[in-house]
């Protein structure tokens, strides 16, 4: 590109840091309105059951209580990303244990829990299924009979194949074969999902909800509730207390929106914490069986991976399985590569999307498998992946587009020195003693939108000036804590010359704002980002013509910075923006009100690519791991803010060593219920339980985004899990499968080890 | 219903008088009935630390203390530290370390933070991130949040 940067690129502090260090910034669950009521919902005690009957009138007559509702007036289908993602806001039949039965609207929550004790439910138990390889035989429990487009408890299969596996495996001097197991696990954001529904006299829904997509769900509430969408008004509120694809889909936004109109109040649901865990969609577990085939020298030539996805009572779609496959073919060259996935209900708490979405799994298991593949090869598994590793000019063949850029290795070579590589030991497992050192690695690739050629990805912007040069940017897409304002600021900051803190941004009201896509898929900064810039570099043309004609001087010679518009080569003698935009001339004509627009869509295809690098110690003896260090190196194309991107990786290593050491939403084997819905028993690592941490940026820039920057709130976890477990195989040389790798699953492989040496 | 009962709570050295019922907690009475929302309610269970505040010069999470308990003691909430429009410099350098992301957290990481500053000006990274042990952050990964406290107690960069 070659252009200087001013904003763009430089570490600046996120915008709303200062209410938040304040206690005043308002998320959804500090709003107050007049007279507002708070809800509570009746959960399942079974995890499979039809509702017979259901008696409201005692919790009716409870003081206090403004509106009970039920299946009978509730039972309205709610889809939401995906058609197939399809949820009742109530229905007469429950599907896991915790799903909504009932919903009461009252003066306090106090009142509203006391209410839901006093309904009286009639339940049909019905046998329910909790394993998905149980769930794929005919002779299951049906989790949703009433779907006709499900056979049983598929909900979706998928075959994708690219060259021929058979003849592949058949040219391959070594085949490698693993079946790996990954487990659910929870978001775990601090803010509970909270929402407030509020309806006016003329009939129109206006509903705030800490959420990571405004439009979209305005669409879905307008097509349960058919009602025209310009009278409802979604407003994701300016603070969201994290999301990592949980805050999407829950169809609580129905029962909430039911209850204010039943009530004539508005109402607002916040969920406790047990709930938040189990009945709000979770990281669904898989199986993964998976096969490679490779040449002497380590040339992949063949891989397959049989994959099931148990999606839950819920599912984001059918596309929980298909989606997993694009992962085999970002990253390596291989001619010959097929997938085959399952998507299966279970009566299990809901699944959707989370932090690599359909990635993170299947990375730990194909990362896994490489790992062990380079070492029974004799290869350095750096090596043996970057041999393999698609290079700029490649074909990705799930959409036939190129690689643009690739910053994997330097990232890797970066990414050894900094975690000591060369300490590694050269035969897994091979020194002794009861606590051992290892050094492992994993690479990944990702990216979500425009996998299919069918897929667009689309981002708005509109900029408007005031008369004092200050700037108001308005965006469909929330900030979910992740810094997308701040470095939306910056883009226009940059492409107009404009100071970085005189840009107000709003975000996520569809009564307000331009429409939005969602905030997921690490989509936001390549494609509202580029549509910021146009709008950006349309309100700096403006600007230019109208100081061209006040300083006489031809527009192209002319230049922005930091609000001031000056002859090329002579910053000193300028107009601010506020000068041109009051000089009489601009003011009378009525001129210096500008508004400017920008739809975008993204080009092209760009994956990001990175590593990540564990140094951990094994206790053979407990089967306790202790990571010591972590590395993230991650090509980012450009980092528009480094500290947020530091930010995210940090973050990533964190939720990706929970996702390899400790964390696990545990059902009871026979009712399904949840076992350790809470933080107490649910592992989310705290600040002692942390390694070192080093970031490497890597900053590749790609020719066809802005300012050449790529995503990576959703990579930032990817490759952390499966580094950990290659670490403890280089310390020990146990194979381990599982997901978790608690002290049982680590004492188990050792013992599997052993037993294979006799 | 349950009958209220007259409390009068200390908190950031003002008296202030609420009605409240007597199981409630001190977490609810500062949201609910003194407006002071900083304090969050991320579990309800003194897990996650969100709800920090300190009494008598010890950070606890209100969401475990009785309103009605808290009477006579000193209590201090987010609220207190930004004077005359002025951030307090934990406050600075959560905001320059990029130790705020989603900012649910950050007012019970900054409360464990000052309790600990209070009565250890100098405290060791091991101590730092033992005092926050009590504060969960799904964000940052904590790098950021240890660094901006050390930066304060004169032990960072």
């Amino acid at each position: 590109m070659g252009e200087e940067l001013n904003i763009v690129g430089k570490s600046v502090a996120m915008k709303g840091s200062g209410e938040k260090v304040s206690g005043t910034a308002e998320y959804t669950v500090d709003m107050r309105l007049p007279g507002m009521l708070y809800a509570k919902i009746l959960r399942s005690p079974h995890a499979h059951a039809n509702i017979r009957g259901i008696d409201t009138s005692e919790a009716e007559a409870l003081p206090g209580v403004r509106a009970v509702i039920t299946h009978e007036e509730a039972k309205i289908l709610y889809t939401v990303t995906h058609g197939s993602a399809r949820e009742y806001g109530i229905d007469d039949r429950v599907r896991y244990y915790g799903d909504k039965v009932a919903a009461v609207a009252a003066v306090s929550e106090e009142v509203a829990e006391e209410a839901l004790g006093l309904i009286d439910v009639d339940y049909e138990v019905l046998p329910a299924v909790f394993e998905m390889e149980e769930a794929m035989r005919s002779d299951a429990p049906v989790v949703h009979p009433e779907r006709d487009d499900v056979e049983g408890n598929i909900l979706e299969k998928s075959v994708q194949e690219w060259g021929d596996v058979e003849k592949g495996f058949a040219e391959a001097d070594h085949v490698f074969e693993n079946r790996f197991i990954t487990q659910r696990v929870c978001h775990s954001a601090l803010e509970p999902h909270a929402m407030v529904a509020s309806w006016d006299g003329d009939g129109n829904l206006t509903m705030w909800s800490s959420e990571q997509t405004a439009f979209m769900i305005r669409d879905s509430l307008a097509e349960a509730f058919q009602m025209p969408r310009s009278k409802i008004r979604f407003i994701v509120p300016p603070y969201v207390g994290g999301g990592f694809g949980g805050k999407y889909e829950s169809a609580e936004k129905i029962v909430v929106a039911l209850l204010a109109r039943k009530a004539g109040k508005p109402v607002m649901l916040r969920l406790a914490r047990d709930e938040v865990f189990h009945t709000t969609r979770t990281r669904s577990p898989c199986i993964f069986e998976t096969k490679t085939g490779v040449k002497a020298d380590g040339t992949l030539v063949a891989r397959e991976v049989r994959a099931i996805v148990d999606v839950g009572a819920y599912a984001w779609g059918a596309i929980m399985a298909s989606r997993a496959a694009s992962y085999m073919t970002l990253l390596y060259r291989c001619p010959n590569i097929r997938y085959l996935g399952y998507g299966v209900y279970t009566n299990t708490p809901p699944s959707g999307a989370m932090r690599g979405f359909t990635s993170t799994p299947i990375h730990y298991a194909m990362e896994s498998e490489l790992e062990e593949i380079a070492y029974a090869l004799g290869m350095d598994p750096t090596e043996f992946r970057l041999k393999n590793a698609l290079n700029v000019g490649d074909i990705i063949p799930i959409n036939g587009k190129p690689v643009t850029s690739s910053g994997l290795r330097e990232a890797v070579i970066r990414g050894r020195e900094a975690i000591g590589w060369e300490g590694r030991q050269r035969v897994p497992g091979s020194e002794g003693g009861a606590k051992r050192r290892g050094i492992g690695m994993a690479c990944y690739s990702h990216y979500a939108p425009m996998l299919k050629s069918t897929e667009r990805s689309v981002g708005n912007a509109v900029l408007k000036i005031n008369v004092d040069g200050s700037l108001h940017l308005l965006l469909g897409v929330p900030d979910i804590g992740q810094g997308l304002r701040t470095i939306m600021a910056q883009i226009a900051a940059e492409a107009l010359g404009a100071k970085l803190d005189e840009i107000s941004v709003t975000l996520a009201d569809t009564s307000v704002t331009p429409w939005g896509t969602t905030t997921a898929a690490s989509r936001s900064t390549q494609e509202t980002g580029g549509a910021v810039e146009m709008a950006a570099g349309r309100m700096k043309g403006r600007l230019l013509e109208l100081a061209s004609e006040i300083m006489d001087i031809p527009a192209d010679r002319l230049d922005a910075m930091d609000g001031v518009v000056f002859a090329k080569g002579v910053p000193e003698q300028g107009l601010t923006f506020k000068d041109i935009l009051s000089h009489p001339d601009v003011h009378q004509s009525g001129e210096n009100v500008i508004i400017t627009k920008a739809t975008y869509n993204v080009p092209t295809f760009i994956p990001p690519y990175g590593t990540a690098f564990a140094d951990v110690e094994v206790d053979t003896e407990t089967g306790r791991v202790r990571v010591l260090k972590m590395v993230a190196a991650s090509d980012v194309g450009r980092a528009i803010n480094p500290q947020s991107v530091e930010g995210q990786l940090e973050g990533g290593m964190q939720m990706g060593i929970g996702y390899a050491l400790t964390e696990e939403l545990r059902l009871h084997p026979e009712t399904g219920e949840p076992l350790n819905n809470s933080f107490m028993d649910y592992k989310v690592l705290r600040a002692g339980d942390m390694p070192e941490m080093e970031v490497i940026i890597v900053e590749p820039v790609d020719p066809n985004s802005v300012y050449g920057a790529k995503g990576i709130g959703e990579m930032a976890v990817i490759p952390m899990a499966p580094a950990v477990r290659n670490a403890i195989y280089n310390a020990t040389g146990a194979r381990v499968h599982d997901l978790p790798i608690t002290p049982e699953v680590l004492l188990r492989a050792l013992r599997e080890k052993e037993k294979g040496k006799c | 219903m349950v009958e209220k009962i007259r409390i009068i709570l200390m908190v950031n050295g003002e008296l202030r008088e609420a009605y409240v019922e007597p199981g409630s907690t001190l977490l609810s009475v500062l949201r609910e009935d003194l407006g002071l929302t900083g304090a969050k309610h991320g579990c309800g269970n003194g897990e996650c630390g969100a709800c920090t505040v300190i009494i008598d010069g010890k950070a606890v999470p209100s969401c475990l203390v009785l309103a009605a308990g808290a009477q006579g003691k000193e209590i201090e909430t987010i609220e207190s530290l930004q004077r005359g429009g002025e951030h307090h410099p934990l406050q600075r350098a959560f905001i320059e370390h990029g130790a705020v992301q989603c900012g649910f957290c950050t007012p019970g990481m900054i409360m464990s933070a000052k309790a600990l500053l209070n009565g250890n000006s100098d405290p060791s990274e091991e101590e730092v991130r033992e005092a926050l042990q009590g504060n969960l952050c799904r964000c940052t990964g904590y790098k950021k949040i240890v660094e901006a406290v050390l930066s304060v107690s004169g032990r960072g960069d």
